[in-house]
């Protein structure tokens, strides 16, 4: 009998160190007693041993998903990013499709990387931090794109993001963290940002329609000023090199609401999921696509395999013309605009019309707040 | 909200008078469920670390009884609300499968 309890200690050693400090004892005692009362020894043994490797496998999922801590996420976060960083390094060739596909694979990743970093500042602060952080991100943004100055280099520019998030957000969130511990009362404190439990207050439409229409337009503001660079020739770079890093900020903010919300009305649907995939891959298509048009690179024909695809497929001449003459607030509002509307729609068609909700546990935990 | 699974509603059944340790929860979910449901200590205590971390059932003691260890819980006010919607929700269900004839 002890060789059978010293086999299935060992066995336990396997589950998470937290789960096997606070449990082992518990468990072997309440094994041991069944054994010594029942009559159907081999049956207990067997019942005891063949459900160990469903339970390790569950306590484990559910171990991992359920930290709160933030380099948990920021490690997700980096793995998407290498992902992103594996794709553009891949597609670095001539190919003329690439000079769309390579920059938004990288936008999608980075992205995606934007929303679980948003999620894990959500976690870990539970409420005004999930705001403030993205808010810092955008700041420290713009800082460091000024100091970049090569923003014309793709792939130096595309790196910033990278750094940004893994210096700026754990500063600031801890600082949050910190900051909202020593407070009595949390100024933000509101139901976007509370615990998603059952005494939380639903959210309503109204309130996410106008949270996400306040930032869609200053992504869109923000597209539109870094592409208008017509009297304030002082601050110049401030413009190039700022706006655009605020307008993904608030790009991926939208993406971040609108899962929240979706999530929030309806559960984990597969039509919340897929349309916030599908989102996200438009976003990021469609922000590597403004950027080419409106980043300086296709009117100053720095990429010559843009100019030549754009000559090609896009009639160069006519957009070139039409985009330098007049239409920065018909762009803007085109390739930021339409893409962030397609988001607003898929998150609430997501709410109202959950077509089947699944049941993905760990999920689920990602996004619940202990 | 999403419905308790078997083991889940069965241990809020136990506990639904008065706190329990492990090994007293398994035998009597096997009781009054004539033998459906039969936990195994993983099972079982993976299945109340859950019912924890959601609020519905707490640890309140520990003793040692001929040198083993025994945890207590017992339902917490959440847990008991829980149960009593599950309850409703399974009357329901049983008064329309009668009502349909089925």
């Amino acid at each position: 009998m002890s060789r059978i309890l010293s086999l299935y200690d060992a066995l336990l050693r396997a589950y998470p160190s937290p789960f096997y400090e606070k449990y082992a004892p518990v468990m072997l005692a309440t094994f041991a007693e069944t054994l010594a009362e029942t009559s159907l020894k081999i049956g207990v043994i067997a019942q005891a041993f063949a459900e160990l490797p469903a339970s390790l496998v569950k306590a484990h999922a559910g171990h991992f998903f359920t930290r709160t801590s933030l380099g948990d996420y920021f490690w997700r976060a980096l793995n998407v990013g290498i992902l992103g960083l594996l794709a553009y390094i891949v597609n670095l060739g001539n190919s003329r499709t690439n000079v769309i596909l390579t920059p938004g694979f990288f936008r999608i990743a980075t992205n995606l990387m934007f929303l679980f970093i948003a999620i894990g500042s959500f976690k870990a602060c539970r409420n005004a931090a999930f705001a403030l952080s993205n808010a810092f991100l955008a700041i420290a943004g713009t800082v460091f794109y000024i100091g970049t100055p090569v923003f014309y280099s793709v792939s130096r520019a595309h790196f910033t993001p990278f750094w940004l998030a893994f210096i700026f957000v754990p500063a600031a969130t801890s600082y949050l963290r910190m900051l909202q511990a020593s407070m009595r009362r949390e100024p933000l404190r509101s139901a976007w940002f509370s615990h998603n439990s059952s005494e939380t207050p639903p959210v309503r439409s109204g309130t996410f329609i106008a949270l996400y229409l306040g930032l869609a337009c200053a992504a869109i503001a923000c597209k539109l000023i870094s592409w208008y660079d017509g009297p304030w020739y002082d601050i110049h770079p401030i413009i190039v090199y700022a706006m655009p890093v605020l307008a993904r900020a608030f790009e991926a903010a939208c993406v971040t609401l609108a899962m929240v919300y979706a999530y929030r009305r309806s559960g984990l649907s597969v039509a919340g999921i897929v349309c916030t995939i599908g989102a996200l891959t438009y976003v990021g298509f469609s922000s590597s696509l403004s950027d080419l048009l409106g980043g300086g690179n296709f009117i100053d024909g720095y990429d010559p395999n843009l100019t030549i695809l754009f000559k090609d497929i896009f009639k160069y001449d006519f957009y070139a013309q039409y985009l330098q003459t007049h239409s920065y607030v018909v762009w803007s509002i085109v390739v930021g605009g339409i893409p962030l509307l397609i988001v607003l729609a898929c998150a609430l068609i997501a709410a109202r019309f959950p077509i089947y909700t699944i049941r993905v546990p760990k999920l689920r935990l990602l996004l619940r707040v202990e | 909200m999403k419905p308790l699974t078997t083991p889940s509603l069965y241990l809020l059944l136990c506990l639904g008078g008065e706190e329990r340790h492990g090994y007293e929860l398994m035998k009597m979910a096997a009781e009054v469920s004539d033998g459906s449901v039969s936990f195994g200590p993983a099972t079982l205590y993976t299945t109340l670390q859950r019912l924890i971390e959601d609020g519905l059932i707490e640890a309140t003691r520990e003793e040692t009884v001929n040198g083993r260890q025994r945890r207590y819980y017992k339902i917490t006010g959440a847990g008991a609300k829980r149960l009593n919607e599950e309850g409703e929700r399974m009357s329901a269900f049983v008064k329309a499968l009668r009502k349909a004839s089925v």
